[in-house]
């Protein structure tokens, strides 16, 4: 019998979706951040470096329980009972893919200049430095935050905490359309942005104010904070991760209750092709259960309207509406998984390019929305006119099909590949 | 020697419903078999989601020996073998290579390991096709890599939820002969199955959970 190491056996990290999601979303990042580079100067880049964090905070302060949770291995890190510091750097490597599309496009942001690369390369140097301090210390915070907020969203989602919450919807109707138990996550990642904001407001000041110390320690807080309570919750941290996955894992895989938002009805479909529409219906259900995409799009464009009225570069406009329409075209992914569409199931009832085509509608579903919000930035901005919303429509079209035919080809077709 | 396993007042339930287990105190000894009985949706699955720190109990508490398995779930799970109703396995090993991987992990590998191994799997009767890629197993031969992966490391308590799911008149019957042994050396098992004919002779328990309970979601 050959000897085995453990460690040439990775746990199951990603499937082959996922990671041709974040190699294609990476390509895309490097590109975007080269071209805002270009013949930029060094105060550009310092002043894009920390958008850049600002933007990368707030996927970190969202993406914890998306990206990690409910952990696909934990069965099988019980069988091997990972002691408690081996279960922490193992979901802190889980990150690793996500902290790679944030630094990666921010060290081209810095570096990428053709016509004078070694030129001021202190400078440049220094504001990578303060922007990788930033993004590290919202990453450690939020990821520290999320992994141990399973006690807390356990007892809210059973009603033993969150009190005032349960009577604020019963009573007045407010609130938002959660699982309970998920509205600690919701605080957290508000809570987490808002740290990471201020953190960079700080840094921003500092740099203006020519307090290179201020700008330089703020960053390295954050992270000196985060690591602080990693090191805390080192020893126990078997109780955090088996906790918090196993909430996660109610609530997002095998709650009793579908779910406690008004599920999108069949008639709402009229605008697909009825070939598609059973199967549209279908997947749009499974994705809204797993991924608030309405409030993320809103979100987004919310930070689109802000860069316009900022007079953003029509380059920087033309870089986020990329990353936007590339993250919401790519969560059809989440739809390609093993658990969302066993192979056989899928195999059986419909063909390859009829995924191909069932995934595209699910993405086309945000095209109004998209559209809208580009027409109303038209309507108020003279940079940008009708064609320009004409042509972000079918930027639109053409990776709503790409990104369903990457998420088909990688799950069901792998799967007819492998029945042959 | 396994120490008892202790439920003290256990309450479970999925969000603000009603509870699938309702203060439940039960006391699983050292050297038995308990079977857990009753119909779908009863709570079986959710009571051993709890004792394999799978879920956490909305009140009450689970005690392996003087060890809170909730707060110390590493320290607990070093005495515990499992068998889920999902599989879980990892595609692209062997069952050997996973094996292998279980007992180093749990510092339990030594010069004797590949023996240990053959001879478990040969007990199981997981055939030559052993050393084929796990994602190539049938049904059955999956039910015995994970059956060999709860018996590996020696433990104290095996939990398992219908072990005997897929097998065949012979593995069955080795299943039951090893999950015998495992109890007459002092191990405590805990069963669910519904397949009672096979093991009703060996209980040395039966916890019958209620049918009026609430549907319990899928493992």
């Amino acid at each position: 019998m050959s000897v085995v190491s453990s460690d040439r056996f990775s746990l199951r990290a990603s499937a082959g979706a996922q990671r041709l999601a974040y190699g294609g979303l990476l390509v895309l990042l490097c590109g975007a951040a080269a071209l805002l580079g270009v013949g930029a100067d060094v105060g550009t880049r310092t002043s894009g470096l920390r958008l850049w964090a600002l933007a990368a905070s707030g996927v970190f302060a969202l993406a914890p329980p998306n990206v990690l949770l409910p952990d696909p291995n934990t069965t099988l890190l019980q069988r091997l009972n990972y002691p408690p510091a081996r279960l922490l750097r193992y979901q802190l490597g889980r990150m690793g893919p996500l902290l790679a599309l944030a630094i990666v496009p921010a060290a081209l942001l810095a570096y990428a200049d053709p016509a004078a690369p070694l030129q001021h390369l202190g400078a440049k140097t220094a504001a990578l430095g303060q922007a990788l301090l930033l993004m590290g210390g919202a990453a450690g915070d939020s990821f520290v935050h999320f992994a141990t907020l399973g006690p807390r969203s356990q007892a809210w989602q059973e009603g033993q905490a969150g009190t005032w919450y349960a009577r604020a919807v019963e009573e007045r109707g407010q609130g938002v359309s959660l699982p309970r138990g998920l509205v600690p996550a919701l605080f957290a990642t508000t809570r987490c942005f808002a740290v990471a904001l201020t953190a960079i407001l700080v840094n921003g000041a500092a740099v203006q104010a020519g307090l290179p110390v201020v700008a330089w320690g703020v960053g390295l807080a954050l992270v000196g904070w985060a690591a602080l309570r990693l090191r805390r919750h080192r020893r126990g941290y078997d109780r955090h991760f088996y906790q918090t996955t196993a909430f996660y894992a109610e609530v997002m895989g095998g709650g009793v209750r579908a779910s406690e938002r008004e599920p999108v009805p069949y008639s709402a479909l009229y605008w697909v092709l009825p070939r598609w529409r059973p199967s549209v219906w279908a997947s749009l259900r499974q994705l809204d259960r797993r991924l608030p995409l309405g409030r993320l799009v809103a979100l987004a464009h919310a930070g689109l309207w802000l860069l316009c009225l900022r007079g953003a570069p029509s380059s920087l406009v033309a870089g986020y509406l990329a990353v936007v329409f590339i993250a919401q075209t790519a969560t059809c992914g989440l739809l390609a998984t093993p658990t969302a569409a066993p192979p056989p199931f899928q195999l059986t009832l419909q063909s390859i390019g009829d995924w191909v085509g069932t995934r595209t509608f699910v993405n086309l579903r945000w095209l109004g929305a998209h559209a809208g919000s580009l027409a109303l930035v038209a309507l108020f901005d003279d940079t940008y006119g009708l064609a320009w919303v004409g042509l972000w429509a079918g930027v639109h079209g053409g990776l709503s099909l790409v990104a369903a035919a990457v998420a088909t080809g990688a799950h069901e077709g792998r799967a007819r590949r492998a029945a042959a | 020697m396994a120490s008892s396993l202790v439920l003290t007042d256990v309450t479970k339930r999925y969000g603000d419903g009603p509870p699938v287990l309702d203060a439940l105190s039960h006391r699983f000894s050292p050297g038995t078999l308990t079977v857990l009985v009753g119909p779908n949706g009863a709570g079986k699955t959710t009571l051993l989601r709890l004792l394999s720190v799978l879920a956490y109990p909305t009140s009450g508490t689970v005690q392996y020996g003087d060890l809170a398995v909730h707060a110390h779930p590493h320290r607990y799970l070093a005495h515990v073998g499992l068998v889920h109703a999902g599989v879980g396995l990892p595609e692209h090993l062997t069952a050997p290579e996973l094996l292998e991987w279980i007992l180093r992990s749990r510092d339990g590998w030594a010069d004797d390991g590949p023996d240990r191994i053959a001879a478990l799997l040969d007990r199981l009767q997981l055939d030559e096709r052993r050393t084929n890629r796990i994602g190539t197993y049938s049904s059955g031969m999956t039910q015995k890599a994970q059956i060999a992966a709860a018996l590996i490391a020696d433990p104290d308590v095996l939990l398992m939820d219908e072990p005997l799911r897929s097998l065949d008149t012979a593995t069955t019957e080795a299943t039951v002969a090893l999950i015998e042994d495992f109890v007459a050396d002092g191990g405590l098992a805990v069963v669910a199955s519904h397949l009672t004919d096979a093991l009703a002779p060996l209980a040395d328990d039966t916890l019958t959970l209620d049918s009026m309970s609430p549907a319990e979601p899928a493992a």
